[in-house]
Formats: structure tokens, C-alpha cells, sequence
């Protein structure tokens, strides 16, 4: 069996494995997001706040953050309605940190300090529970006929509004779904840690979970769950021999993570893994 | 109470020209390649860096590093451009707006190691005794950097509209597709962009740090959202408009902070963006449309 150390690193990497599928979903409906730090980060005051305040139950307090993730995501939506492309990701950001800011403000909810005492209740049986549903979903989702018309929006969004797909609900559903997977993920965060801080909703902790994606390939659901397990994972090993490789430490990590981002993109837009199913490759091959 | 007011003001001017010398070359370059640059507001973090290493770290005298640095930003953000934004294909936006992102972040976490994530203090470039005017304090690095933004800024816009350049360069931000048929080199046109961008950047971030005495290497985090606020409120790809909304945004900001209350200093920029882009998609000074 895992050792209670391997045990904890699976949490956190299936953790990041459901932020990064949420993010994965939200792209692949054509819309792009840089706030889903901050819609995990919701999901995770909504699950820190309902088990440590209201006293319920974990399951209760995993479906509340997933919803107040997907909350944020449809707010998202919603205001960024009439915008779209690169411009609605820019916006994103600003979003993201604007709830940053306020839950840094908000000092009902711990202000810069976080909201702190949350019960580690964030068990390995737990995290592989929720990442396989939720893989689970986004696969079936992909396969129904909504799933090709979202997927049809993220290719082309002028093709698929004279198809008669309305971009819209797309988009709802991008944000929304995507925005419930991270909320999710922000759930199982806080009650990992124990505490969720300002710091984990803010743009800084963004470009990690586009690593996964990157690494993983932006093209299938398989990819961003192995990304960010891989990549969890890969960091970890890094910490052994005292975390001293040549002149690098720790805390040189990110930098050479963020590396590893601009030469897979600059070698392949992508990203590293592209698996290409006998449909994607006819679409392909017609575009 | 005049004079309370005339100080906020001049607060408030001198903060949004901070905002307005981030804000001109990420319109700049969003302006000729299309693309959202998050990386820009690191050249104003690089310069500052550089000027530390020249000044603090070598010994040198101060003029040169403030020479070396502003040069050395201008190349950062063409050294960006030649190594990352230049090899990625266009056609796939996703790809070129995570890679500015992944550069951004390559830098900042490299510098900050560097220094062990500590907050460095600048040696001053120009300080000077507080002018007094009325009962108005104005202080010599406030002056300094509300100078320079007006040189800069006004300098950009008579360059756009006057030089030959200029007119190339607006050329290709209204529609590259026609530019590149009319034989204009957009290659050429967009690398002069962004050396222009971001030298006005090192500009920023020299007089910016001589301002606050601090060497951040994270400032972007917060800078590029004010970039961001500014850009699109103005619409994107206007440089006129950036100027304007730039500073009106200081000093709203400034009379907040002293009127309101500090914690909703960095709300306004972001409400004024979202309700911007929910009644006006294309900014107050923006056009309608950018082709190629």
C-alpha cells in the first residue's frame, strides 16, 4: 500500500487534476480562462466556511464549493458576455483578482490571513472518489450531443452560431461546469492544507495548473488529469538529495516549470501530448 | 480644504501616470500584433532590476545605470519578442497569450530567487527638496515621473500621428492584413513597437522605482492589472485614450484612498473594466473592429 506520504502527494496532485480538468473544459468550449485559481479558490472559502461554521457534513460542504465555484464561473460568464476571444481572457484575470481582493478585504472571512482551522478531512479515498467522477462526467458529457455542439463552439464559434448553437449557453456551460470542477478541487485544497489564503485565489497561482494543461495537451480530458499528476509528482521527486540539483534548490522550481511552459508551446501550440481521436482527426483534416 | 484637494489631485496625477507608462506599450503592442502582452509589465520590473545591479551591485554611477537600464528593457521586451512571441503561430491565440504568461512568470520567479525574495531599496536616481506651492507639497520624484509621462506619452502620440513610422505603425494596428498588402514591412513595424513600448516601459519603471525606493520583483502582479483596467477602459489599442483614462484613474484612485477608504483602491479599476466591457465592449476611445 502507499506510504502516507505518497498517499498525501495523490491528494494534492488529484486536487490540481480537477482545477486542471475544469480549466481543460472551460477552454475546450472555446472560451478562455485565467480565473480558475480564483474559482477554486471560492470553492474553497464556500467548503472551508460551511464545514468549519455551519458544521456540516464533507460531502455537503464538497457540493457547496463546487457550486460556489460554478457560481463564480456563470458571474464570469455573465458579465464578460459581450466580449470574447483573447480579450475575455485578459479579463479574466482582472476577475480573478478582484475576488482576490476581495476575500483580502472580507475580514468576516480571515481578511489577508486566510480562513484558517479548517479540518483536514481531505482523504486519498476522497480525492481519487471525486477526480474519477468528475472525469467520468466530462467524458460522458463530451459524448452527448451537447458535448460535440460545445465542442463545435470552441473550434469555430461562427460556424457553430450559424449552425444555430447558441455561444451562450456554451459559455454557461463552459464556466459553469469548468467553474464546479475547480470548485471541487478548492474544497479538497482547503481541507488538505487546513486553511485557504487570499494567496491561493490570486493570479500568481495561475500559470501552474496551465503547466498541467500544457504538459498534459490541451486535447484530451486524459491529458490534463495525467499533467497534473505527472507534473505534481515530477516537483515532488525534485525534493529528493536535499532538493539540491547542480546550483538549483526548491525554490528554483518555478522558473524552470515556467520554462518548460514557453519551450513545449513554442515547440508545439498544442501542448506536449496530442492524442487525436478518428473524429477529431477527420474535423482536423477538413479545417 | 483646496489645498487637501490640490494635493490628492497631484497624488492622484502622479499614481496614474505610473498606470498610464505601463499602459501605452501594452496598447501599443496589442495594437500591431493582436495580442495581450501579460509580459509587459515586466520590462518595468527588469529595468528597475538592472538599474539595482549597475547602481548597487557594481558600484557604478547612477546616470549609467539608468542608461543601462533603460536599454536593457527595450531589449527585454525585444529579446521576448525574437525568442517567444515571434515563433508561436498566430493561429493559435490560446498558445501566444500562456506563453507571455509563462514568460512572465519564468522572469519573476527567476529574479525573485536571485534575490532570495527580499525587497531590495533603490539607490535615488533624482530627489530634490519638496516644492511648496500654496501649501501644495510637490516632491521631487512625483515631479519627476509626472514629467517624464507627459514628455513620453506626448511624444508617442505626436510620433504616431507625424512621423512616417508613426503612420506605418498605425497602418498596421488599424489592419494588418492591408498593410502587409500595400508592402508595408510589418515585421519591421512591430519590432519597432515593441522597442518603443518597451523602452516607454524601463522608462516607467526608473522613475516609478525612484519614486518608491523599492525593488519588487513581483510588482507585475498588480501593475498588470492596472495595464489591463487602463487598456480596456480606453479600448484597446488606443493610445490617446490610455492616456486620459490612465490618469483620470489616479486620481479617482487617490480621493478614494483618502476620502473612502484604501482597501477599495484596487476595486475601481476592475468595476470600471467590467462595467466598460458589459455597456461598451469596444472601450470609451476604442474602434469597433481590428482586422488581421
Amino acid at each position: 500500500m502507499l506510504t502516507p506520504y505518497a498517499a498525501d502527494i495523490f491528494v494534492v496532485a488529484f486536487t490540481y487534476a480537477l482545477v486542471t480538468l475544469g480549466l481543460y473544459l472551460t477552454l475546450l468550449s472555446g472560451q478562455f480562462s485565467v480565473a480558475h485559481a480564483s474559482l477554486m479558490g471560492i470553492g474553497g472559502y464556500m467548503g472551508g466556511w460551511a464545514t468549519t461554521q455551519w458544521g456540516l457534513p464533507f460531502p455537503v460542504a464538497i457540493v457547496l464549493g463546487g457550486f460556489a465555484g460554478a457560481a463564480g464561473g456563470l458571474f464570469i460568464a455573465f458579465t464578460l458576455q459581450r466580449t470574447s476571444g483573447i480579450l475575455l481572457g485578459t479579463v479574466t484575470i482582472a476577475i480573478g483578482q478582484s475576488f482576490s481582493l476581495m476575500a483580502q478585504n472580507w475580514q468576516a472571512i480571515g481578511g489577508s490571513q486566510g480562513l484558517g482551522g479548517i479540518p483536514l478531512y481531505s482523504t486519498l479515498p476522497y480525492a481519487t472518489f471525486l477526480l474519477v467522477v468528475g472525469l467520468a462526467a466530462v467524458l460522458f458529457v463530451q459524448r452527448t450531443n451537447f458535448g460535440w455542439q460545445v465542442q463545435a463552439a470552441g473550434r469555430d464559434e461562427t460556424v457553430a452560431k450559424s449552425l444555430g448553437i447558441s455561444i451562450m449557453s456554451v459559455r454557461y456551460y463552459g464556466y459553469g461546469f469548468g467553474g464546479f470542477l475547480a470548485g471541487l478541487g478548492g474544497v479538497l485544497l482547503a481541507h488538505h492544507n487546513g486553511v485557504i489564503d487570499p494567496n491561493n485565489l490570486s493570479f500568481a497561482s495561475e500559470p501552474l495548473f496551465f503547466i498541467f494543461l500544457v504538459l498534459g495537451g490541451y486535447s484530451s480530458a486524459w491529458g490534463a488529469v495525467a499533467g497534473a499528476v505527472g507534473v505534481t509528482w515530477l516537483m515532488e521527486l525534485l525534493r529528493f538529495g536535499g532538493g539540491k540539483f547542480l546550483f538549483l534548490d526548491q525554490q528554483d522550481r518555478p522558473w524552470l516549470l515556467g520554462l518548460v511552459l514557453v519551450i513545449v508551446l513554442i515547440i508545439s501550440p498544442d501542448g506536449a501530448i496530442r492524442r487525436k481521436s478518428k473524429k477529431t482527426q477527420l474535423a482536423s483534416a477538413e479545417a | 480644504m483646496v489645498v487637501e484637494i490640490l494635493s490628492y489631485l497631484f497624488a492622484g496625477l502622479s499614481l496614474g501616470s505610473t498606470y498610464v507608462l505601463i499602459a501605452l506599450g501594452f496598447t501599443l503592442i496589442f495594437g500591431v500584433m493582436g495580442i495581450m502582452n501579460v509580459a509587459h509589465a515586466d520590462v518595468f520590473m527588469i529595468s528597475i532590476f538592472t538599474y539595482l545591479l549597475i547602481t548597487t551591485g557594481f558600484d557604478m554611477p547612477i546616470g549609467f545605470g539608468v542608461v543601462i537600464a533603460v536599454f536593457s528593457g527595450a531589449l527585454a521586451g525585444l529579446i521576448i519578442y525574437w525568442l517567444v512571441l515571434k515563433r508561436i503561430d498566430k493561429a493559435h491565440p490560446v498558445a501566444l497569450f500562456v506563453s507571455t504568461l509563462g514568460v512572465s512568470y519564468v522572469v519573476e520567479n527567476f529574479i525573485a530567487k536571485r534575490i532570495n525574495f527580499g525587497r531590495p531599496s533603490l539607490e535615488p536616481i533624482f530627489s530634490s527638496e519638496p516644492l511648496v506651492i500654496g501649501g501644495v507639497v510637490f516632491t521631487g520624484p512625483r515631479l519627476l515621473l509626472f514629467a517624464v509621462t507627459t514628455i513620453l506619452a506626448g511624444g508617442l502620440i505626436l510620433w504616431l500621428k507625424k512621423s512616417e513610422t508613426g503612420m506605418l505603425l498605425r497602418a498596421v494596428s488599424e489592419n494588418a492584413v492591408m498593410a502587409r498588402v500595400v508592402a508595408i514591412d510589418t515585421n519591421r513595424v512591430t519590432m519597432i513597437a515593441i522597442v518603443v513600448a518597451s523602452f516607454i516601459a524601463a522608462c516607467g519603471g526608473l522613475v516609478v522605482g525612484n519614486m518608491t525606493l523599492t525593488a519588487d520583483a513581483f510588482v507585475a502582479n498588480s501593475l498588470s492589472l492596472k495595464m489591463f483596467a487602463v487598456a480596456v477602459v480606453a479600448g484597446i489599442g488606443s493610445v490617446g485614450g490610455a492616456t486620459i483614462v490612465g490618469l483620470t484613474l489616479g486620481v479617482i484612485e487617490a480621493f478614494t484612498v483618502a476620502y473612502v477608504g484604501s482597501q477599495w483602491q484596487n476595486v475601481i479599476g476592475l468595476v470600471a473594466m467590467t462595467v466598460v466591457l458589459l455597456v461598451r465592449p469596444q472601450g470609451l476611445f476604442g474602434r469597433v473592429l481590428r482586422v488581421g
